[in-house]
């Protein structure tokens, strides 16, 4: 009993490991503040590498039809827009123009 | 021609003597005295009469029959006079004619949904003069014809595109949508924060059992929230119009969009909205009699004036391929007395691609297209670039 429960800790374990958390979780603000790069501070370097990143521009429109999204997964810190148009809106919605920062080092890469 | 080695189970036609002191003939026409034979509920109409040594300025009493097997079991359709109660009951001859006119409406449609009366009516008109009595048209093969308008349904299908995975690949990345002539209706979560008005959603947003309160809601989600038109709201955006005056002409256009933006290449600003279409879209088009077709509108324009609760949860509210299959549920209702039907659309349809196999097995219902298969189109196939 005691070797099924072991297991079943552990699973769970990977399983809070892989859980996306959103910025709008109460939890969010706790898991960032044991990173040493904080949200503000990724979603700086996100939109500040955003035009040469994803060689675009947004247009005064863009606000009116994409929300941005941001969570937290596997120690990195995910950041891209989801269409107004997609039902999920911003529970795990398919996203673009998005990108992972290292909540370590702050690097930015390109997913899509 | 005859056909050989096939026998035609035809009706039998009724021919009267025609030979009577005062009636010589009648027959039926459209509002300009074409004459017809058939026609459909809404039209105007005329029945004319022929008679001898009838007197200017004589009455003729009419009652206007159904035709039916059984002439005991002939209905009555009770016409009348144009802007009162009072029943229309006599034709005035002058030079020995005379006619009577109205548009076919309420009464005719509530005689062709009675049971047994199948799809149509066979209109004749029993003349009385003098003691003397006729039906007319004499012969029962010029018997007005009257039927229904169709309609056309359209549904929408957009299947979750095969790259799709949890809620978005269970259908929420697709959509349904229906169209009932050129009238479009949809239905899909509004997922921006503001204040929404409980008496115009017809919901208790904050739980305090009433229905009156402004509420803003921080985090609507389709898990529970405001319900809206979806495409038609997005379509209306685009168009400044009200998502009211979105037509299925106007959706069918937005489908064909390409889904995703497009930028410049060398000044990389955005040159088209993409509309997030990617997956497969199917028209699933059937005709529906006008009646069954108006069930549906109202169902609509009760949702479009108090748009509830959008959620994927059934117990919570509903969602698209939900309000698309209650509105059809209006017109073709399960019937305990009719354990196999065509058309139905059990209730535990929840999803696109759910309601798409249901609709493969739809018929058309007019009298025009009766028993005809609905047509199954794929107006747009899934996006090769999505990832």
């Amino acid at each position: 009993m005691k070797k099924i429960i072991l297991v079943m800790s552990i699973f769970s374990l990977f399983n809070c490991q892989d859980k996306k958390i959103f910025i709008e979780d109460e939890i969010f603000v706790k898991k960032e503040s044991q990173f040493k790069i904080d949200s503000k501070k990724a979603d700086n370097i996100y939109e500040s590498t955003f035009e040469s990143n994803f060689s675009f521009i947004r247009d005064k429109n863009f606000v009116d039809d994409y929300q941005k999204v941001i969570y937290i997964q596997n120690n990195f810190y995910y950041i891209g827009y989801s269409s107004k148009l997609d039902k999920r809106g911003k529970l795990n919605p398919h996203l673009n123009y998005f990108a992972k920062i290292s909540s370590k080092t702050g690097e930015i890469s390109i997913i899509k | 021609m005859a056909s050989p080695g096939v026998i035609y189970n035809k009706k039998k036609t009724i021919k009267r003597n025609s030979i009577t002191k005062y009636f010589k003939k009648g027959w039926w026409t459209d509002g300009k005295d074409q004459p017809i034979k058939e026609t459909t509920i809404g039209e105007t109409i005329r029945f004319h009469l022929e008679t001898d040594n009838i007197d200017d300025g004589e009455k003729i009493f009419f009652t206007i029959y159904d035709s039916d097997f059984f002439p005991y079991l002939e209905d009555q359709l009770i016409l009348t006079d144009r802007g009162t109660n009072t029943e229309s009951k006599e034709i005035v001859i002058h030079q020995n004619k005379g006619f009577i006119e109205w548009t076919t409406g309420a009464g005719s449609q509530a005689l062709t949904q009675e049971d047994w009366e199948g799809d149509e009516l066979e209109l004749y008109v029993k003349c009385t003069y003098n003691n003397e009595t006729v039906n007319l048209p004499n012969d029962s093969d010029d018997y007005l014809i009257l039927y229904e308008k169709e309609v056309l349904i359209t549904v929408l299908i957009e299947l979750p595109h095969s790259k799709e995975t949890g809620w978005g690949a269970k259908g929420l990345a697709g959509h349904s949508a229906m169209a009932i002539g050129e009238r479009y209706f949809d239905y899909g979560p509004n997922n921006t924060p503001g204040t929404y008005s409980e008496n115009q959603y017809d919901v208790d947003f904050n739980g305090d059992g009433d229905k009156n309160d402004n509420v803003y809601l921080d985090n609507p989600s389709f898990m529970n929230s405001p319900g809206q038109p979806w495409w038609g709201t997005h379509i209306a955006e685009r168009k400044g119009i009200n998502p009211e005056q979105v037509t299925l002409s106007l959706v069918k256009e937005y489908i064909k969009l390409y889904w995703n933006d497009i930028k410049d290449p060398i000044t990389n600003v955005r040159t088209h909205r993409g509309t997030f279409i990617y997956g497969k879209v199917h028209t699933i088009e059937f005709y529906v009699k006008e009646s069954e077709a108006n069930k549906m509108i109202k169902w609509w324009e009760e949702r479009y004036k108090h748009l509830k609760v959008y959620s994927v949860k059934p117990w919570a509210g509903e969602q698209c391929t939900t309000t698309v299959k209650t509105a059809i549920q209006q017109a073709f209702p399960f019937q305990i007395t009719k354990p196999i039907m065509n058309n139905y659309i059990p209730d535990t349809t929840q999803t696109p691609k759910g309601l798409l196999e249901d609709l493969q097995a739809f018929f058309s219902t007019s009298k025009q297209h009766k028993d005809q298969h609905a047509a199954i189109t794929v107006i747009k196939e899934e996006a090769i670039d999505f990832q």
